[in-house]
């Protein structure tokens, strides 16, 4: 039997309470009634007016200084041995930047370089990896859950952020987990030390793949987000070694995406 | 789509329609029945209050499910802190033959729940990068790597991935 049908199969033999349903039921209408006798109608919640603003660079981690999670500390919790290496060993590009934006309070806490190897049939190769940790709290310290997640993504000055974008490029992956009421992210992003003499944005946004609806390429290049969107934004700008360019290679990267 | 949110015969039908799925999901996050039952009457109540507007019915399955994975995961957040889910609790399966869920189950839980997702539901992975809200690489990975591990686990146990 194809593994499908076998998992749903033994999952459907779960037994889960036979009257679950009808309690379930009674439970809803019950509140519904409550609702309605105190004749509350549920409303959309006023988006406050969202100005995202810079309001404060570190020059000694936060994180350090709070007692959470520090980059390499996260790697380690998610056994990502690569990651953890890379923060151990690349402490001068830490960045530490805070945003507060719509309620939330987003932290920059750390980026670094690494390599992985990646296998592609039986071969080995080894890519490079940028490595970025972000953590995202409730600014009147309320609790936060997954459901407050939001996307992150690397975007690059002079590029159209729905053509050209670090979720593009060779993937990405994250891990996220909630400790002490912070929301933690640890990115993993492919590719874009190539971009390295560009201006680079770290964006975050309500959405899947970065789009016409939330972002904008302004004339002289630079990225912003869109005055039409009204969602959750954030937008960190990271400078990376610009040595490390190389533009024959993110051409190829650019080409790669058709 | 929603020209009947609120009333009885709603609340009925969408409890009717989705309890099944939704508790699955859960179980398959939380793996323990009284807890998937609290967190899918969660889910519930968070529809009911919060009135969501679907364009139809996949984007309201869709809905339903993103909740239920978030408040499982939360769920289980809690409880390894406050160590509430006992051990008694971890594994109850009805049948006898249900290696395959006990290995999924097994699975940590980034893994367990993209395998339900994809196994269960029937999703792509397209589909569940939408729900889960993380990029389709992500969920790739993660299916690629829980097959691995299923496959390893089955074959040691001499059954078969197929």
């Amino acid at each position: 039997m194809a593994v499908n049908k076998r998992y749903q199969e033994q999952m459907n033999s779960v037994e889960f309470s036979s009257d679950f349903e009808n309690e379930t039921v009674n439970m809803l209408l019950q509140t519904q009634r409550k609702k309605k006798g105190r004749n509350i109608n549920m409303k959309k919640p006023i988006r406050i007016a969202i100005v995202a603003a810079v309001i404060s660079l570190f020059a000694v981690s936060a994180l350090a200084l709070s007692g959470l999670l520090t980059p390499s500390q996260l790697a380690a919790y998610f056994k990502q041995e690569e990651a953890q290496s890379a923060f151990d060993n690349q402490t001068e590009e830490n960045i530490n930047q805070t945003v507060e934006n719509s309620g939330y309070v987003f932290s920059l806490e750390g980026i670094a370089a690494g390599k992985e190897l990646e296998y592609l049939g039986n071969n080995a190769v080894e890519a490079e990896k940028r490595y970025v940790v972000i953590t995202t709290r409730k600014a009147d310290s309320s609790e936060i859950t997954f459901d407050d997640s939001i996307t992150f993504v690397p975007l690059f000055e002079g590029y159209e952020p729905w053509r050209v974008n670090g979720l593009k490029l060779d993937g990405a992956s994250v891990h996220k987990t909630i400790r002490n009421n912070v929301l933690y992210y640890l990115w993993e992003f492919s590719g874009f030390e190539a971009f390295a003499d560009k201006k680079i944005y770290i964006a975050g946004f309500e959405g899947i793949a970065p789009s016409a609806d939330e972002f904008i390429m302004n004339g002289d290049g630079s990225i912003d987000f869109s005055d039409k969107y009204e969602g959750t934004k954030v937008m960190f700008e990271i400078k990376l070694d610009s040595s490390k360019a190389d533009s024959a290679k993110a051409e190829e990267l650019i080409n790669a995406l058709g | 789509m929603n020209s009947s949110f609120g009333t009885d015969e709603y609340i009925e039908k969408i409890v009717r329609t989705h309890s099944k799925r939704l508790l699955s999901a859960s179980y398959a996050i939380l793996k323990s029945v009284p807890s998937a039952e609290d967190a899918v009457q969660e889910v519930f109540i968070k529809l009911i209050t919060k009135q969501p507007r679907f364009n139809d019915a996949e984007h309201e399955k869709a809905w339903l499910l993103r909740v239920t994975v978030n408040i499982s995961l939360n769920m289980l957040k809690k409880a390894e802190k406050t160590d509430l889910l006992g051990e008694s609790e971890l594994i109850y399966i009805g049948s006898s033959d249900s290696l395959l869920l006990e290995s999924v189950l097994a699975l940590p839980v980034q893994y367990r729940t993209v395998i339900h997702l994809y196994y269960y539901e029937g999703y792509s992975i397209k589909e569940i990068s939408s729900i889960l809200r993380i990029p389709s690489a992500t969920v790739g990975t993660r299916l690629a790597r829980a097959r691995k591990i299923l496959k390893k686990e089955l074959e040691e146990e001499g059954d078969l991935w197929l």
